[in-house]
């Protein structure tokens, strides 16, 4: 391995452009963040505190190791989803370390709406335990939710089948999960905690039960209190569908980390590891590196370098196919396999990827995937020489390989590039996209060009002659929707990646990614390299 | 066994050097020059004979740079990367050309202008992309081939630096 060189003039004025333009995003980006995590009205925390509740945020820290690094995902869930109501979607994921063990927190946000879920939040839950069964990460679960927001309830409906599923087959898989039930586990809601491994109930608040009071007596006639009928002690003494009544929140968190610690502690799969470095290059210098349009190139190496150990990297190929950058290097001391564009991908380009994937899978190495692609090459020559074919093998390799998978959307990922570069749908193991980033089928102009020539030619099959007023007015209803749906924030709120973040923050998110992803074995079953 | 490398001390320019290892010496070569010698540990550091001289010698790597405190003097040696020299001594022609099918979006020189090697000479939008054409070494740019809006196939040329002259004897 050997030191990138950078070619980066920090004095340029496109430099000190590109750098005001990203601090103002990295400084927008923390605003929201801050506000979807904590800006909550004052009658909603005096509440919270007439309940004796504590806030959810609170919960983590008295549950996590202290001073430990908690990774939050999906932190700006339904930011543009149901008019700003639910932040976050109502609910707290992320990894963080208990008595020395890495696990996943799950934990509902009852401070709005009594912590009800919205279809974003189905999905979320079922987003955080798939990367608890991928990962091989005990889960802790903190419930405190009033239940599905009803209004809402096909789309939900349509998804929680899957948390419960998940849940049964994580324990299959023998990962541990505990509940802690701070508030209203009802109906569906009642299995989560039913299906975990050991749970924890606060007393007066705490509850299980498929149907409420009112409901009950409704449907039977029977009259009873919420704690006769789903209550702490009543599940811990005679159902037994509980195990640990506890009468305050701090208790079952001390509790709750004990019961942790119990847990097996397990090795992490092997990889090839070394002491860490940080980079050589200043990571600050990303601001500066980062164009101030999606359209405009960047040289992938200049961010690499500011990535990994010690910007220390062993280029694969380096004078072949050279819109996509293939090597090695380590971050935070875990070896891993780099792909980056460069650019279009060209067929030289992908078949050198595909070649890189399958070396990296022969020898255990994680991928970690570099986004900056608009698509595959187009064209007559392009077309001739068989670019689909080689887009093809790429698609195949990538989605078939062993080694855990890691993207980050770093500028523009659009059209099959975002599938070759194991965008979402190719459920790499991660998937974080930085405030920049923009993600679509095609480009907003190139679908407002074709929609806007689609419907002025079926117009004029209709005898209509459109203004170019109309004109106009089609083209810019085509390029607001192209520019609204491909933007980092919406995709985000939907739940396309695991987060956004700062691109000064790439290399800790990476590092405690890979450390967990490490959780789980790598089931090497390559094929042979091929050279193509 | 033999391995070469190139390494500069300081910011000199840089040396070749081959070394040979037989047994446990080796021969050095540097820039054509054999030196006989081998290298053991001792201490902390690393015992040096050369020839019939023999020096305590102290070594510090961290990535491509190695400092090293011998002969009562202390030196940092660069190992050059082959990958970044191979790059920066790829073969530069006169004439920038296309590196895919695109359109033309910016022009920023004319002919007569003198540019600087790194420096944009048109910028051109390809696949939702724009990348920049830069000058590949200094020169004076001898003809602009496009406009812009101008459309164009790989390997097009867009603009030419006058040719490089060889120095006249003085």
């Amino acid at each position: 391995m050997h030191r990138l060189e950078s070619h980066v003039d920090t004095a340029s004025p496109t430099y000190r452009a590109y750098r005001d333009h990203n601090l103002a995003l990295a400084a927008e980006l923390r605003e929201t963040l801050e506000k979807a995590r904590s800006d909550r009205p004052q009658h909603a925390l005096d509440r919270l505190a007439e309940q004796q509740k504590l806030p959810v945020r609170e919960r983590i820290e008295l549950l996590l190791d202290r001073g430990s690094p908690f990774l939050e995902v999906m932190s700006l869930a339904a930011n543009r989803h149901y008019d700003g109501e639910a932040p976050q979607a109502l609910l707290v994921t992320g990894i963080g370390v208990v008595n020395g063990r890495e696990v996943l927190v799950i934990a509902n946000d009852s401070s709005l709406k009594g912590g009800a879920w919205y279809p974003i939040t189905t999905r979320k839950i079922v987003r955080a335990l798939e990367i608890a069964l991928e990962n091989r990460l005990p889960v802790v679960h903190m419930l405190d939710s009033g239940g599905a927001n009803l209004h809402l309830q096909d789309e939900i409906y349509a998804n929680a089948g899957h948390i419960f599923k998940l849940q049964c087959q994580l324990s299959a898989e023998g990962i541990p999960q505990l509940a802690v039930v701070f508030g209203y586990c009802t109906a569906g809601a009642a299995y989560t905690p039913t299906l975990c491994d050991q749970t924890i109930m606060v007393r007066e608040r705490g509850c299980v039960f498929l149907a409420g009071p009112p409901l009950v007596k409704a449907a039977t006639g029977e009259e009873n209190t919420t704690e006769e009928l789903g209550g702490a002690d009543m599940h811990t003494s005679i159902s037994g569908v509980a195990d640990y009544a506890v009468d305050t929140e701090q208790e079952a968190l001390g509790l709750a980390r004990d019961v942790v610690g119990i847990w097996a502690r397990r090795e992490k799969s092997d990889s090839d590891r070394r002491e860490p470095e940080a980079p050589f290059h200043n990571p600050e210098e990303l601001y500066g590196i980062i164009p101030d349009d999606v359209k405009k190139q960047f040289e992938m190496r200049e961010v690499i370098a500011r990535i990994v150990d010690g910007s220390m990297f062993h280029e694969f190929k380096p004078h072949y196919g050279d819109t996509m950058v293939t090597g090695w290097a380590f971050i935070w001391g875990f070896k891993v396999g780099i792909l980056g564009n460069n650019g279009v991908i060209f067929s030289e380009a992908a078949n050198k990827a595909t070649t890189f994937m399958q070396l990296c899978d022969r020898d255990g190495i994680p991928l970690l995937f570099l986004h900056n692609v608009t698509g595959f090459m187009v064209g007559r020559e392009y077309e001739r020489r068989g670019i689909t074919k080689d887009g093809a093998k790429m698609l195949m390799v990538q989605a078939n390989v062993t080694v855990p998978k890691i993207s980050v959307l770093c500028h523009a990922s659009q059209g099959a590039g975002n599938y070759a570069m194991a965008g979402r749908t190719w459920d790499p193991r991660f998937v974080y996209a930085w405030p920049n980033s923009r993600s679509s089928i095609m480009g907003p102009e190139q679908a407002a060009d074709t929609l806007t020539n689609v419907r002025v030619a079926g117009l004029r099959r209709r005898g209509e002659d459109p203004s170019p007023d109309e004109i106009a007015r089609i083209t810019s209803e085509v390029t607001t929707y192209f520019e609204q749906t491909y933007h980092s924030y919406y995709l985000t709120s939907d739940l396309r990646d695991d987060g956004l973040i700062d691109p000064l923050d790439t290399r800790n998110t990476l590092g405690m990614s890979l450390s967990a992803v490490l959780n789980a074995p790598i089931v090497r079953k390559p094929g042979g390299v091929l050279r193509i | 066994m033999s391995r070469s490398f190139d390494i500069s001390i300081g910011e000199g320019d840089a040396f070749s050097v081959d070394v040979a290892r037989h047994g446990d010496r080796a021969t050095v070569t540097i820039e054509g020059r054999p030196y006989h010698g081998s290298l053991r540990p001792a201490g902390d550091g690393y015992e040096l004979t050369l020839e019939d001289r023999t020096e305590r010698l102290w070594l510090f790597v961290a990535g491509d740079t190695v400092w090293l405190h011998a002969f009562g003097q202390a030196w940092q040696a660069q190992l050059v990367d082959p990958v970044e020299r191979s790059r920066a001594t790829a073969v530069s022609g006169d004439t920038a050309t296309a590196p895919m099918p695109g359109t033309v979006i910016a022009v920023n020189v004319e002919a007569g202008a003198a540019v600087g090697a790194g420096q944009t000479l048109v910028v051109i939008e390809s696949m939702k992309m724009q990348s920049e054409i830069i000058a590949e070494r200094d020169g004076v740019v001898d003809r602009v081939f496009v406009a812009i809006g101008d459309t164009f196939d790989r390997g097009a040329a867009l603009v030419a630096l006058e040719p490089l002259d060889e120095p006249e004897e003085g």
